[in-house]
């Protein structure tokens, strides 16, 4: 890494011995560093956040989730009706906390379209908050996933999930010795004024790691909007998804948006299963809660109350570990037990994702999960502003002809090849990630036929 | 900066998101609210209305402006007798219960109606809790459905 000059290098080709495919792969780690930059900061900054989302979130709303634990405990259809009377809508799924000091949260669809999240006192029924959907943690999800902006950006996600994982490739490709004694693994250059200070961070960083952010890219696909989307119906057709219906349970069917449970888990998700009960009687959440506990179901876990009379109700275990899985399907007129999934009935798929899924979220393995999830947030932060000061400290003597910084286009079309084997695989494997490579090749062939420079195309 | 003003942000959202004052979520609501029409010369009649509230509350009095005079009554069996008293004190809406006034049981009684009520007409009541606010319903009058009645009508 040593040998890199510090000033750009000529124009001519071979007058220095930085290689062309060197040169090639560097030009496309900062191309690509450009593109993800801001929104990987904001996804390792909210993700971060999310880690402690337990934390944040009982500290933040104390004083409406905080109830004095008594013995009594009123019907859960008071905490339904109270609910609904103080906002209006309808409630369409209940969270049952574990302790008896916690207040019951009740996920409320208004008339109007909007959702809320409402605080019930399950000792006597009163309803003691109303907050937005989820709360402030809602807020950091949906920043996490860009879906705040409109579920349009959820489609980003994939894009730059995809642009880091070649961020990730040529970066090792960068720190690999070449010709040299070995790859930098410490901070050699303790001067924070000067560029190899940086270029060291930015090396070492990434080399330890790499391997976390990856990891934390690949397992955050199945949420985002295409890929996942895709991947999870593959999955679930393929029968290594979901478990079977046990026999005795009617087909599954497929849930209106409205209707699908919360809290079963990625590859349940979608899943519903008639109650097999004429509707004239209404199930009542209290039967389900009844079952539930009878069937040793541990709390907190969520019952979602279907719009449909003649579906069952869903109730999905809080869990924090994949193994912990499972979920019931109670008829809510009978209280009868239509269905138990539990993980050991899960697919080979549903095991590998949803395992995936907790490790991401960092509850896995308990604190050492988190706090390693945590570093790789840190570490994509100390990586942006380290490859930022030295974009800076090698920019251009002047930004004003319009040049970027970016490293010179090696010579030849040769060289291509060589980054083509990095980053074509990933555009196969990531579509969108390969048509937002397609338009960023196109934009620069136009900008170099526009600018006249056919010398210094990629 | 972006470091900083992301947190803030969702500090300041976490502010607004709390509906700490509980006036507001104090909210009734009402259904099935019916009057019965008036029998001949009488200007008297019986109001009947489902009420829960969302935090512990209580109905304590009622108006309506066709009526010289409301109020919450209660039936009681005193000495094997059925009684109709007033509630003075109201009545107890314990939170997340349906409480139904209904034929036979608790009810809203006009006293003094300026004119006779019909079936398909509607009667305007305001309803006074202790917590939440005020309520203006607009109850339909109809027949209540009485056991046998449509052998009566044979």
């Amino acid at each position: 890494m040593t040998d890199i000059p510090l000033a750009k290098p000529p124009r001519r080709a071979n007058v220095r011995p930085i290689s062309g495919a060197y040169r090639a792969v560097w030009r496309w780690h900062f191309y690509a560093g450009i593109l993800v930059l801001p929104f990987l900061c904001l996804m390792a900054l909210t993700g971060g956040l999310y880690l402690f989302k337990d934390g944040i979130d009982a500290a933040v709303y104390r004083p409406i989730s905080h109830v004095d634990a008594r013995g009594l405990i009123v019907s859960p259809d008071r905490w339904v009706a109270a609910a609904q009377a103080g906002t209006g809508g309808t409630v369409s799924s209940v969270r049952l906390p574990a302790r008896a000091d916690e207040a019951v949260r009740l996920t409320v669809n208004l008339p109007d379209g909007g959702k809320r999240t409402a605080f019930v006192d399950p000792h006597d029924g009163q309803l003691i908050g109303v907050t937005p959907f989820g709360g402030v943690m809602e807020t950091v999800k949906k920043l996490h996933s860009l879906s705040l902006v409109g579920q349009w950006a959820n489609y980003l996600v994939e894009i730059v999930a995809g642009w880091t994982i070649i961020l990730v490739a040529t970066g090792v490709f960068l720190w690999w010795p070449r010709k040299r004694e070995g790859g930098v693994l410490t901070i050699k250059v303790t001067e924070v004024s000067r560029r190899p200070f940086w270029r060291d961070l930015h090396a070492v960083t990434g080399l330890y790691a790499g391997a976390i952010i990856a990891f934390l890219v690949l397992t955050g696909m199945p949420w985002s909007a295409f890929w996942g989307a895709q991947f999870g119906d593959i999955v679930r057709e393929s029968g290594i998804g979901r478990p079977q219906a046990p026999p005795a349970a009617s087909p599954w069917a497929h849930a209106h948006h409205k209707d699908a449970p919360v809290g079963v888990g990625w590859t349940m998700e979608g899943a519903v299963m008639p109650s097999h009960h004429t509707p004239v009687e209404k199930g009542r959440l209290s039967t389900v809660v009844e079952t539930a506990d009878a069937q040793g179901l541990l709390r907190p876990y969520a019952v979602s109350i279907p719009s449909d009379p003649a579906l069952a109700f869903t109730v999905a275990r809080e869990n924090r570990r994949v193994e912990d899985a499972r979920s019931l399907y109670i008829d809510g007129v009978t209280g009868r037990v239509k269905a138990d999934i539990r993980y050991k009935q899960f697919g080979a798929g549903a095991k590998a994702f949803e395992w995936g899924v907790f490790v991401h979220q960092g509850t896995q393995y308990g604190r050492l999960n988190q706090f390693l999830m945590l570093g790789g947030c840190i570490a994509i932060w100390l990586l942006s502003i380290s490859g930022m000061v030295m974009w800076w400290k090698r920019r251009p003597p002047s930004l004003a002809k319009s040049r970027m910084g970016a490293p010179d286009a090696p010579p030849g079309p040769r060289v291509r090849a060589a980054v083509l084997c990095i980053v074509l695989p990933l555009a196969i494997l990531y579509p969108l990630t390969g048509l937002s490579l397609i338009a960023a090749l196109l934009i620069e062939r136009t900008v170099l036929i526009l600018r006249r420079k056919p010398n210094s195309i990629a | 900066m972006k470091r900083l003003l992301i947190p803030t942000a969702l500090l300041m959202l976490a502010g607004c998101n709390q509906t700490s004052a509980p006036e507001a979520l104090a909210v009734v609501s009402v259904s099935d609210a019916t009057c019965r029409p008036t029998l001949n010369g009488r200007d008297v009649t019986g109001c009947f209305v489902t009420l829960t509230a969302s935090r512990n509350d209580r109905l304590l009095s009622v108006a309506a402006p066709l009526a010289g005079m409301a109020q919450i009554h209660e039936m009681k069996i005193e000495d094997d007798i059925m009684k109709m008293a007033e509630l003075r004190d109201g009545l107890a809406l314990p939170a997340g219960d349906a409480v139904s006034l209904k034929p036979g049981g608790n009810h809203i009684m006009l006293m003094g109606l300026k004119q006779p009520l019909v079936a398909g007409e509607q009667v305007s009541i305001t309803l006074n809790f202790e917590q939440a606010q005020p309520m203006g319903v607009r109850a339909l009058v109809v027949q209540p459905p009485v056991a046998g009645a449509e052998h009566v009508a044979h």
